[in-house]
């Protein structure tokens, strides 16, 4: 004679079917966090760019003489249909109040040099995120102190995450940097897209 | 005892569902003999109805008390109330 029991099962088998339903949630929670982490930054970086982005316009001011980082500036890529108010430095507070950030050591638009923009490519809004996409010629667009910057995309460079060396530019030369981690995802390397200044202008009206 | 077995017979043996403790129990043959030939009688006289060893009849019956199909009341077999399905 068998007794099959349909209600209480063995200890063990409990212990398992427990263990097993935290398995699959840990597994499940595991899956979306990636999504969820990138949705809650996405979250926490839009109203505070978007606020920063109408500051900066209603303040813009004519074309001086003087320099003045501190104000910011606005990067815009046609192609990958983005502008975004540029804070002075790239540090992690900045990046992840704003998405983007100026790399203060690198050359502001109306010096010689490099302009160095870091985004991130993922979370906190994933400004840079289609930054793979560009294309030799596609323009890159600087406002700052009332002038408007019109780089052309020269080259796309992955480098470990320490070869800065990248952002230095040969003596002369005027250009941007643009950086990001990649692959997406991943901090693994830095993917760098190069332009060069192909001519100033008055910054249009916002 | 619970009365709250359903019954079904499956080629000889009786498979039985008790609902209250949410439980399968299936009854081979041999068990469902000795179910079937004790009620009122003691070990013994069940064993003689069915010419086998006392002591295995008393094994058989035991466990079918373990489930609740029969008790034994001042050495007599009662069974439990089945219904057949």
């Amino acid at each position: 004679m068998i007794v099959y029991g349909i209600k209480d099962p063995p200890p063990l088998y409990r212990i398992l079917r427990v263990l097993g339903t935290l398995l699959i949630i840990a597994g499940i929670v595991l899956v979306l966090s990636p999504l969820g982490w990138v949705a809650y930054t996405a979250m926490a970086v839009g109203p505070t760019q978007t606020a920063a982005l109408a500051a900066w316009e209603r303040a813009a001011t004519p074309a001086g003489p003087a320099q003045n980082p501190a104000a910011g500036m606005v990067v815009s890529i046609p192609r990958l249909d983005l502008r975004r108010f540029v804070p002075e430095g790239a540090t992690p507070d900045h990046l992840r109040r704003f998405g983007v950030g100026r790399i203060t050591w690198t050359a502001l638009p109306a010096s010689p040099g490099l302009l160095g923009i870091a985004g991130h490519r993922t979370t906190y809004g994933a400004p840079f995120f289609r930054l793979d996409t560009l294309r030799r010629g596609d323009a890159i667009f600087i406002d700052y102190n009332g002038r408007r910057y019109r780089y052309a995309v020269m080259e796309s460079q992955v480098v470990r995450p320490e070869q800065m060396e990248v952002l230095a530019a040969p003596a002369g030369v005027r250009g941007i940097a643009l950086v990001t981690c990649t692959p997406a995802y991943s901090a693994a390397y830095r993917l760098v897209v190069l332009g060069t200044l192909r001519g100033v202008s008055d910054s249009p009206a916002p | 005892m619970s009365t709250s077995f359903l019954a079904t017979e499956l080629d000889g043996e009786v498979v039985l569902l008790d609902v209250p403790e949410a439980r399968l129990i299936q009854v081979d043959a041999w068990s469902r003999q000795a179910w079937e030939a004790c009620e009122g009688r003691t070990t013994e006289e069940v064993a003689a109805v069915l010419r086998a060893p006392a002591k295995r009849v008393r094994e058989a019956l035991q466990a079918l008390a373990g489930t609740g199909l029969v008790s034994e009341d001042q050495g007599r077999w009662l069974r439990a109330a089945l219904r057949w399905v």
